[in-house]
């Protein structure tokens, strides 16, 4: 394995179903997507949507080895139609020009991904009527139809798309679709051009409707009239926003026969149509699948499993548990600490390495010392105390006299120490990536360049889980890098900015100030945020900078605006700031950044992306 | 989709230090650079056409605007550049002299001076004396190449622009083909792993430019080290003096993927790259896209200072039909 692949080779998008299938474990969201009707599916870039988008494909699931290959094969009744989008296509599909008029735009805009969705739908037809048999291990849904049969299907589908000729099978159907997209494409430069153009009559099709009957008609000739199709469509946030309103509008079923499973970035103003009076209901008409872990367990299990598979596979070797190859490490895992204590009850006794952080804290921290005196905890007689009782007291501050202790300078400041070795250990290093499958893997190429027996059977070092934490983390960076900036004031600020404002104030906040047990380390976005730093904060919650918290006990709503939202930095970037991962209290983020990135008073309302608040996927986390 | 022009690159016929042009299109900026090109051919124009930025007029502005006003080239707006240009074309065209043998008009010859023109103004130049032309035209693209500075870091801000050049997304009739990258590296690391991140391609190739003086390889390897370990392709190289090798290797590669998969070129680097992928997008409408990133109005002005030498290419554009 190479330890130098960039994040962008493990991007689904660019990865056929079977390949998808070859190395796919299964997230908790999977049994929801396969279980619903219709879906939306949010995540942050990375989180594994398109994947398992993929995965709801035949050609997918057909080759699919995993532990629940045989149940999903027989929960997904649906035939997935996977309808693929990306930034270039999206950026095509836009049309920019003032030369083109709007109503042109608009029609050709249409016409392109209505094209688009009913070659998909030809091309999954055409697998089922005659897809590859190689590496198939069980079949899902194929059809058989007598070539006649798929004469007069592919002569009811031209027919459908109002192609010029009638077409004799699906492959041509298909044909004859690119061939219209590359007339889209003539229309738009002609009238980029300053040539009138006269849309041809077939740009007014009806999306949905057209599809749905395509269906139909195949159900028909295959004698199936009950079998459901399912519309997978990803990066929903880069298509066209009528598009995309179009399509979360359809959620309510008004296509007897289609089911739509709807990718699309956790932060989304296109949300805001399933806020109307008579918008499609969560629970009711869609499920809502976010793929964002605010809290730690799910996320953790999940890239336990996916590290432990990959070694399994690109090994050829059973893997052992990852605790033993990567230990324990200095910080709790948990999230919180009302629940039952898992750490070990001696892992506080006199002497212990824990023992001896809070011992060096105290001992140039008064406010420390004095924490400790008000609670009544005598650390040089801790062994006096029932291991249970101890354990109860110190687990609290754990985290926080660790992480504290290891970045305080003896006047109180906070000095600049590397501070990957602190995350070391299976449960702490595999909850830096917040469950998202394109990080685990790129951390696991870090952590492992060469699986082998050794590998398996061995440990691996401190010093090697903090090179692999810092070159996972160097390239996310790179990634919150390459976001757009925004201007505010005439000055450029780009979301590395606002993301060290926070996290540097956030440690300032732990290290410098008087100890508190309940030190705020997440944030509440305030109203009078400046609306080009909520554009940002928007791009940070997508490309996974920031993570929401929903209520613990929060409902499925999807929708809502990111004021007054909890947010956290993402795992990873705490890395950076020498921040604690387990959840704390919030205070405001305008806390922590500069007084011009929030509105004056007395400025009115704020003027959000697209002219609406941003909306997201809020609640309902996995 | 139809080609709507026909392009023939040549090597520059100004090298042989005779030709004369018709027209020559320049940039009024703070590059000192800006006004080399227009100096060394003053006496072998016919028209300036002056094109001059709002904003930055610092630097070596006041001299070049001092130069210009010499020579009597009052500068327009540079917003209005692509329609500015188009007019200017069709205008001389109609004072062009009557070729006694076909009794046409004699094809004018014009030359553009893209050494201080961002990658949209250079798209703008080579569309509209391409694409946008309904009769023939020969088109001497220029470059005057710069003095090496060490201290120059190149485009470094905040990213405030990533998204294709304007009219140069391409059209693509198969969406779910896979993107070939090709990434012109520059002084701009993080602009060339912002592209990656962003277009997601699932194969990339990194070109170094290779030019007359080799310190600015080592730093354009030193500035891209992350990126161009984590590719699986080692990089390949242009030679920036030669535009017109470059551009024929480009459309080469480019015309073998752009039948199965989409490409999108991504001009970080000299301008002369910039320039060879604008050519080779604007004449492969179908499934080639040339992406541009930059940090836009968020760097600093840096100058550049001319070197003396001069590069670039000539193109013949002819109607598709003809």
């Amino acid at each position: 394995m190479s330890d130098a692949t960039p994040l962008t080779s493990l991007n689904a998008i660019k990865l056929s179903a079977r390949q998808v299938a070859g190395t796919f474990v299964a997230p908790p969201a999977f049994e929801t997507l396969l279980h619903a009707d219709n879906v939306v599916l949010t995540g942050p870039r990375g989180s594994g949507k398109t994947t398992l988008l993929k995965m709801m494909q035949s050609e997918a699931l057909e080759r699919w080895a995993g532990p629940d290959a045989d149940v999903a094969r027989d929960s997904a009744r649906a035939i997935g139609v996977f309808i693929g989008a990306d930034r270039t296509w999206n950026e095509q599909l836009a049309m920019p020009g003032e030369e083109i008029s709007e109503s042109i735009r608009t029609a050709l805009t249409a016409a392109a991904f209505t094209t688009h969705v009913f070659r998909s739908i030809g091309e999954a037809m055409d697998y089922r009527l005659r897809g590859p048999q190689d590496g198939v291990i069980s079949p899902h849904r194929r059809a058989v139809l007598a070539p006649e049969d798929e004469r007069i299907l592919a002569n009811r589908l031209s027919t459908l798309a109002a192609t010029p000729l009638q077409l004799n099978s699906i492959a041509s159907f298909r044909a004859a679709l690119s061939d219209r997209l590359g007339t889209i494409g003539e229309l738009r430069t002609r009238a980029r051009r300053g040539v009138e153009v006269e849309p041809p009559d077939w740009v007014d099709l009806d999306c949905l409707v057209i599809a749905d009957a395509m269906v139909e008609a195949f159900n028909l000739t295959a004698l199936e009239p009950d079998q459901k199709w399912a519309l997978l469509f990803d990066e929903l946030e880069l298509a066209p926003v009528e598009l995309v309103e179009n399509l979360l509008g359809a959620l309510r079923g008004a296509q007897p026969r289609l089911l739509f499973k709807l990718s699309l970035a956790p932060a989304n103003e296109r949300f805001a149509v399933l806020e109307h009076e008579h918008a499609p209901v969560p629970g009711q008409d869609y499920e809502h699948v976010p793929l964002t872990y605010a809290r730690k367990l799910p996320a953790l299990k999940f890239a336990k499993a996916l590290v432990s598979e990959t070694i399994s596979r690109v090994g050829g070797l059973s893997a052992p548990p990852v605790e033993r190859i990567l230990g324990h490490g200095a910080l709790d895992s948990r999230d919180d600490f009302d629940g039952d204590e898992v750490t070990p009850s001696n892992a506080y006794s006199v002497g212990s390495p824990l023992w001896k952080s809070m011992d060096r804290l105290r001992k140039h921290d008064k406010t420390f010392e004095n924490y400790l005196a008000q609670n009544g905890i005598d650390l040089d007689h801790l062994d006096n105390l029932d291991p249970k009782k101890r354990a109860a007291r110190l687990r609290k501050i754990r985290n926080i006299v660790v992480v504290r202790e290891f970045f305080r300078a003896d006047d109180g400041r906070r000095r600049s120490r590397k501070s990957f070795s602190l995350y070391a250990g299976a449960d702490s290093i595999l909850s830096l990536p917040d469950g998202n499958p394109r990080m685990i893997i790129a951390l696991v190429r870090q952590l492992f360049p060469v699986i082998d027996a050794r590998t398996v059977n061995g440990r691996v070092s401190v010093p090697m889980q903090s090179a692999a934490t810092e070159a996972t983390l160097t390239r996310f960076l790179s990634l919150l890098e390459a976001q757009q900036a925004v201007k505010v004031h005439g000055k450029s600020v780009a979301l590395m900015d606002l993301v060290d404002r926070i996290g540097d104030s956030l440690a300032v906040r732990l290290v410098e100030q008087p100890f508190s047990d309940n030190v705020a380390l997440t944030f509440r976005v305030p109203k009078d945020l400046h609306p080009e730093i909520k554009t940002l904060f928007i791009r940070g919650i997508n490309a996974g900078a920031f993570i929401n918290i929903p209520p613990k006990n929060g409902n499925a709503r999807l929708s809502g605006d990111v004021v007054g939202r909890q947010f956290r930095l993402s795992h990873m970037l705490a890395t950076k700031y020498g921040l604690p991962i387990h959840l704390t209290p919030a205070t405001s983020l305008a806390d922590h950044i500069p007084q011009t990135w929030l509105q004056a008073p007395g400025r009115g309302q704020i003027v959000a992306v697209g002219g609406e608040e941003a909306l997201f996927a809020l609640d309902g986390e996995s | 989709m139809k080609r709507t022009t026909n392009l023939q690159v040549a090597s520059l016929a100004s090298e042989s230090g005779s030709v004369r042009y018709d027209a020559l299109i320049s940039m009024l900026g703070f590059e000192s650079r800006a006004r080399h090109i227009a100096r060394i051919l003053s006496s072998r124009v016919d028209r300036h056409w002056v094109f001059e930025y709002s904003s930055n007029q610092v630097l070596g502005y006041d001299d070049n605007a001092e130069f210009y006003n010499s020579i009597g080239a009052g500068p327009e707006p540079v917003g209005g550049f692509h329609e500015g240009l188009r007019e200017h074309i069709s205008a001389l065209r109609s004072t062009m002299p009557l070729d006694e043998s076909t009794g046409e008009r004699v094809t004018p010859r014009i030359a553009v001076d893209i050494s201080s023109m961002d990658r949209d103004l250079i798209a703008n130049a080579v569309l509209a004396c391409t694409q946008e032309q309904d009769e023939p035209l020969v088109v001497d693209f220029l470059y005057s190449c710069a003095l090496f500075d060490a201290g120059l870091v190149g485009s470094e801000g905040p990213v405030l622009v990533n998204r294709p050049v304007n009219g140069l997304e391409g059209w693509s009739s198969d969406p779910d083909a896979g993107i070939v990258c090709v990434v012109g590296l520059g002084f701009e690391g993080r602009l060339a792993t912002a592209a990656i991140e962003t277009i997601e391609p699932h194969a990339t190739l990194a070109l170094i430019p290779r030019g007359e003086d080799d310190r600015y390889e080592d730093v354009v390897r030193t500035a891209n080290a992350t990126l161009l370990e984590s590719l699986d392709v080692p990089p390949g190289e242009y030679n920036v003096n030669n535009v017109l090798q470059t551009v024929i290797d480009l459309d080469a590669s480019v015309s073998g993927w752009s039948r199965r998969e989409r490409v999108v070129l991504v001009p970080l680097g000299p301008k002369p790259f910039a320039l060879a992928a604008i050519l080779v997008g604007a004449a492969h409408p179908n499934n080639v896209t040339v992406w541009r990133l930059s940090a836009d109005d968020g760097r600093q002005p840096e100058d550049r200072i001319a070197s003396g030498t001069v590069i670039g290419l000539s193109v013949s554009v002819s109607p598709a039909s003809s």
